[in-house]
This record gives C-alpha cells, structure tokens and sequence, in this order.
C-alpha cells in the first residue's frame, strides 16, 4: 500500500512519507483507503503550496492540459478509423499534432515566462502546423513515403520524449513509454500487417496497432504534466518545511 | 463555519474533527485517526488526513512536534484553540437555534 506514496510530490513524501507510513502499519487500508490516497495525492500535486512549493496558476495546467487532449484525439482519431471506416484522412492528426507542439513548447517557454511564452509558443506552433501539414500530402513514390515516414517517427518520438521530460518522467518509465507507444507498435504493425493507409485493405487494423498507443503515451504523460504543472525559474518548489516545534 | 476552516474547502469538516481529536493534548496519525472515528462516528482516510493535517499546519492551526520514531505528534496553538472555540461556539448556537425550533413546532 505505501506504493501509493509514490503518487505524491517528492517534496511532500519528504516531509511526510515517514510518519504516512508509520500510520499505514498500525492501520492497513483497503480499497476505499487506497482510492483515499490516490485522492490525496492529486490534491497534492495540486496544492504545491501546502509545502513549501509556489501555488501552480492555471497557466501552468495548460501545457498539461494540451497535451492531454492530444493523446485523447489522437486516440479517438485512429479508434475511429476502424469503428467508422473513414475513407479520408481526417483533421484529427494534425489537431493533435498542433497539441503536442503546443504542449511542449508552451511548457518549455513557461520555464522563462507565463502567458508571453504560452503566446508565443502559440505562435510557434501555428508556425510549425503550416509546414507539418503539407508532409500529408507527400509526393507519390516508396522513397518519399520511407522519407516522410522515417521524419514523422522522429519528430514523434522527439516530442514524446521532451514531453515527458517536462513531465519529470523518470528514464526508465520514459523510455518504457517511447519504446510501447512507438517503436514497437510501429515496427509490428508494418513488418506483420504490411498495410498502413487507412483505404488499404487491412490497413485500418494496422493503423491502430502501429498508432493507437503512441496517443495512449500522450495522454499518460499529459496527465502527468498536468498534476505536476509547469515550473518557473522563479518559482521552483522550495524545500518542504521541517518540524517547526521543539518537543513538547 | 467560522472563516479560517470554511476556506478550506472539502478539507472544512475533517479538519475540525482533527482540531476536536487535539483539543485534549498531541495526538499522532493513527491515534488521531481512531479518536476522530470514535468521537464522530466517520472514519478518515489516511490521504484525508494529512490534505487536512497540511493545512491545518500551513494556516498556524496546528504543529508538529518532533518525531517519535515514525510517529509524528501534532498539537492545537494558541491560534487554533481559538479558531476551534469560535467555531464549537458556532455550532453549539446553531444546534440550541434548531431545537429549540423543532421543540416548538412539536409543541
């Protein structure tokens, strides 16, 4: 059960993981306790104040947020092409896609400002889409396609990883993270199906294996980014508050 | 509710059943845990108590003595003494309103 600890801030187990603990032992908890703790852990994320730490605005949510959100329509997008069959490619990519750029950016130009940076990483952003989005409508030809797929898995890697840098995702987890949501599924999905247009015939089912977990990636890691929120170069956590009494 | 415990949101309730549980001395988690269980009838979670403990601590309610092996005592302060009088005055206004009340509509 004290597993759960590890959900909360690092500033906060230091201060009161020791005796969270020592209250677990003398009075073990179930189902309804341990949904308590998780519930807890949130708050905790979200109250960095409580500890020492600087209060999060919502700015600092946003980059979290987005990249959320990115993970969530990438993955309806790509759920949806094999529950609905959709003969043409839809905007859904390319939304999510600005909402990662959005994400990452925003979350690094929060490091140096608030809404400035978020405004133009914005700008950034839209900036980047313009020329992301002809990359759709690549050239005939396997070269081009090996191109733009070796580019797109890149730059997806690429952001995955800085996002869940920002995140505060450890190595392991990060790379558990890049190799599930990516590398593996993508390299299944084309050396077994061999499809991987949405027309092409078992090209949908090959779309959603090879794609479906990199959005399922960016959901877990915007979730995280988002409890976790941006941090300043003013406003970084400062240590947890020691015991402030003497003994009684 | 008095002002200090109603900004504290969901926390408001189980922070004053932690300011009752101190109110007789320092208690730690566990023992605050099961006075608070015993004197409302409710059990606390453990996550519950220490989003209240913390911020009973961060608003001057409460403090922390030092450590007894894993065991971490709190106490009541002057401030939350008095933020936990007010607060029982309050209540105990608001429970002699209602019977009273009550008592004259049976009447």
């Amino acid at each position: 059960m004290s597993r759960l600890l590890r959900l909360y801030p690092a500033a906060w187990r230091e201060r009161y993981e020791a005796e969270f603990i020592g209250t677990l032992q003398e009075r073990p908890v179930g189902p309804t306790g341990s949904v308590d703790i998780v519930n807890g852990a949130i708050d905790a994320h979200l109250h960095p104040e409580l500890i020492g730490g600087a209060p999060h605005v919502w700015t600092h949510r946003l980059p979290g947020l987005m990249a959320t959100a990115a993970g969530l329509i990438w993955s309806w997008y790509y759920l949806r092409i094999v529950l609905a069959a959709p003969e043409e490619w839809g905007y859904g990519v390319l939304l999510a896609m600005l909402l990662m750029i959005f994400a990452v950016l925003g979350d690094y130009m929060a490091s140096y400002a608030r809404r400035i940076g978020l405004a133009v990483s914005a700008l950034i952003s839209a900036a980047v889409l313009a020329g992301v989005q002809p990359l759709s409508v690549i050239g005939d030809g396997m070269l081009n396609f090996a191109l733009g797929a070796a580019a797109a898995l890149l730059l997806s890697g690429g952001m995955l990883t800085l996002a869940a840098l920002r995140a505060g995702i450890g190595a392991g987890v990060r790379w558990v993270l890049i190799a599930g949501g990516l590398l593996v599924p993508v390299t299944v999905a084309i050396s077994v199906m061999g499809g991987f247009g949405p027309t092409d015939p078992g090209g949908a089912p090959a779309m959603v294996v090879a794609i479906l977990p990199y959005g399922i990636a960016w959901t877990i890691v915007g979730l995280r980014m988002t409890l976790r929120g941006s941090m300043t170069i003013h406003d970084a956590p400062t240590t947890a508050p020691t015991s402030k009494v003497a003994a009684a | 509710m008095t002002n200090a415990l109603r900004e504290l949101g969901r926390f408001a309730e189980p922070s004053l059943h932690i300011l009752v549980s101190l109110s007789d001395g320092p208690k730690h988690g566990y023992a605050i845990m099961t006075d608070v269980e015993a004197i409302s009838g409710a059990a606390m979670g453990p996550g519950t108590l220490y989003g209240a403990l913390a911020r009973l601590e961060q608003r001057g309610l409460i403090e922390a003595l030092e450590p007894e092996e894993r065991r971490r005592p709190y106490r009541l302060t002057a401030l939350g003494a008095t933020t936990l009088q007010a607060q029982l005055l309050l209540l105990n206004s608001f429970v002699r309103t209602g019977l009273s009340r009550l008592e004259k509509k049976q009447a």
